[in-house]
């Protein structure tokens, strides 16, 4: 089946054209054009153009794939407004994922920060064991995200004190392995063996939290450096992400510069086992993160000033 | 006639999602979703949230319209949209829907000047429009006074307000008088009970001065502060506000000047038709003035029932209508959002 993937929750306008088999994937085609204004413009376009590439028909296409973001709103509501309208032209369903797991996706094994660009000086951001989302998606300053991985490992720590079962099987029961696994389109033991590694992870980081290092995955307990608070180093391997690239000197890890927009392959991969099984179609809502800055008026405003 | 274009046209410049369908001049649906309810509590509209409300009722918005009319996406011959002017971001949401649309069902886009759909919308009701005519386009967003020389191709802007629209102040009374929001149907409702002579406010730009600069522009903001001082000295004064009163006596200036430069700009240019748009034509009072000032110069005034007049897919759907009859090219898929889009464009051309 030939899947349309979109995204606009970075500066990348970005069209794909994906086939989806019983037992895999196949890219087509890829467009994309970076400009942080121009998603209104370039969007369509590429999408026509990723189509004539393939010599496809907008009706040979069998389901529409969008990045939910987070990302700047404008943008992003560019491309769930084409995803969207499309789907509905076309009487084929709509799979929302989430920009950032494309990023973490496609950034292969390992513990990976991805972190989108968020203007007014933070990042969207969310951590990654080979491709599985640990944390976030969330917003801050660059500066915190490494106390938000911190807090996070903390927060995983004291569930899996009180809890007496720390197994995969009571962590196929939870929320959280649920949650994961409907985001990440991953099949639930995977993602529960990733969770169980957290855990794990968290409960050796204790030691070395007091320390002033954690390590999410327990593989190694690290030392955090001293003279950058702010860096991630330690606690993940490696960032991708055009906001990982803006903020690499905070960050101090090593930027993989070939994987700063969500590729349309690794989105159609996160939603391939809803497109597979012809789950129904999704309605595509934005994951905003953040609220309007709209300020409701107190009392009666005087006219007069 | 059934093989007249069939025409789709999405509106989402301010708080208002719009999909309407005509055929030819015969209007076969019109379906509205409002975030009017969302902005009440800031006291007006917030782009943000309008942005938001759009994403989110645009798909069953569609789906209304097309149940409405009986037709699907692919029996539509040329799909019209609101590029400009308006909120940018609301304006992007839309176009972006609608080059989806066009994209999919393979059919041609054009992006329509909002105000030029304001004039558009009287075809569906009173059939084709006697060119040339002037249009008075009086809302929340805007208070212009355009020459229509042909609805497809040209349209003059003569004035506009120099500060805030018409409707915005009647927002802004409404507010200050403690009654709500939306402003103008409220103040229209209050005004009903009230002496529209028993205060004199203020008639912006119509002093000999003012006239020389500003012969067709308006201004309300002036009015408004007129309202304000008002109000506050009687307050200040310990005496009830006579809520009644001053609504009417409001009302009466901003119709008084509206209708004024209305007939004027059409006696000026020779034109014997005044069309009258906006939210703010829904306004009673506007209506019976403009009617009896054209009446003693032989000027026929046509406004469109009240759901016409406010922002809504028909309007956009309509211009569409008239630009496919008259064979204007399409635009392309890279059609900007405009949030101040001009007027010497009625669509953006391919
Ligand atoms: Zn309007």
């Amino acid at each position: 089946m030939l899947v349309l993937a979109l995204d606009t929750a970075t500066p990348s306008s970005t069209a794909a054209l994906v086939e989806v088999t019983p037992d895999g994937l196949r890219g087509v085609a890829e467009r994309r054009t970076v400009d942080p204004r121009a998603h209104g413009e370039k969007l369509a376009p590429e999408i026509e153009g990723t189509l004539a590439e393939a010599g496809v028909r907008p009706s040979e296409l069998g389901a529409i794939v969008a990045g939910l973001g987070p990302g700047p709103f404008t943008g992003l509501r560019v491309g769930l407004a084409t995803a969207a309208s499309m789907g509905q032209a076309l009487g084929i369903p709509t799979y929302g994922v989430c920009s950032l797991d494309g990023l973490g996706r496609a950034a292969g094994p390992g513990r990976v920060l991805v972190a989108t660009d968020a203007r007014r000086r933070e990042v969207y951001f969310a951590t990654y064991l080979d491709g599985v989302r640990l944390l976030g998606p969330d917003v801050t300053r660059p500066a915190d995200v490494a106390a938000a991985i911190v807090r996070a490992g903390t927060a995983t720590r004291s569930r899996a004190r009180n809890s007496a079962a720390t197994d995969a099987a009571a962590l196929a029961e939870s929320e959280t392995l649920e949650a994961a696994t409907a985001l990440a389109g991953a099949d639930a033991a995977r993602v529960a063996a990733a969770l169980a590694r957290a855990e794990a992870a968290a409960l050796i980081g204790q030691a070395t939290f007091r320390d002033g290092g954690v390590d999410l995955t327990g593989r190694e307990p690290v030392q955090r450096d001293p003279a950058g608070l702010s860096s991630v180093h330690g606690l993940v391997d490696r960032a991708v992400g055009e906001g990982a690239l803006k903020y690499g000197d905070v960050f101090g890890v090593p930027v993989e510069e070939h994987l700063l927009y969500p590729p349309g392959a690794a989105l159609v991969a996160l939603a391939a086992d809803r497109i597979r099984a012809a789950a129904p179609s999704e309605v595509l809502t934005p994951l905003y993160l953040r609220r309007p800055d709209a300020v409701e008026p107190v009392g009666r405003k005087p006219v007069l000033t | 006639m059934p093989d007249e274009p069939l025409v789709l046209g999405i509106e989402t410049s301010c708080d208002e999602t719009g999909i309407g369908i005509v055929r030819g001049h015969t209007l076969l649906a019109d379906a509205l979703a409002s975030s009017v309810d969302q902005h009440a509590r800031f006291g007006g509209v917030v782009p943000e949230v309008a942005s938001r409300a759009h994403l989110e009722a645009l798909v069953p918005t569609m789906q209304r319209a097309l149940d409405e009319a009986k037709v699907t996406l692919a029996d539509i011959d040329a799909i019209a949209v609101t590029s400009g002017p308006g909120l940018a971001g609301a304006l992007l949401v839309g176009v972006a829907a609608a080059k989806g649309y066009a994209l999919a069902a393979e059919k041609p886009l054009y992006g329509v000047n909002h105000l030029a759909a304001h004039v558009a919308v009287d075809t569906l009701e009173h059939g084709p429009l006697p060119e040339p005519a002037v249009a008075m386009l009086v809302s929340g967003g805007h208070s212009s006074l355009l020459l229509v020389d042909d609805l497809t191709n040209g349209v003059t802007p003569l004035g506009a307000t120099i500060d805030d629209a018409a409707g915005e102040a009647f927002d802004k009374v409404a507010r200050l008088l403690g009654l709500g929001f939306p402003g103008g149907p409220i103040i229209d409702r209050t005004a009903r009970d009230g002496d529209r002579k028993a205060i004199a406010f203020p008639r912006g730009l119509t002093a000999p001065k003012d006239l020389a600069a500003h012969r067709f522009d308006f201004s309300f903001s002036g009015l408004k502060t007129a309202v304000a001082r008002w109000v506050e000295a009687h307050e200040r004064d310990g005496e009830p506000v006579p809520i009644a009163d001053v609504s009417a006596s409001f009302q009466e200036a901003v119709c008084d000047v509206l209708t004024a430069k209305a007939i004027e700009a059409c006696r000026t240019n020779g034109v014997r038709t005044l069309v009258i748009g906006g939210g703010v034509a829904a306004n009673s009072r506007l209506r019976v003035l403009a009617e009896e000032r054209a009446a003693k110069h032989g000027i026929e005034v046509r406004v469109p029932r009240p759901q016409l007049c406010t922002d809504n897919g028909a309007m956009v759907a309509a211009l569409g209508s008239r630009l496919v009859a008259a064979g204007v090219a399409p635009s392309r898929l890279d059609l900007p959002a405009d949030s101040a889009m001009s007027l010497t464009a009625v669509s953006v051309a391919g």
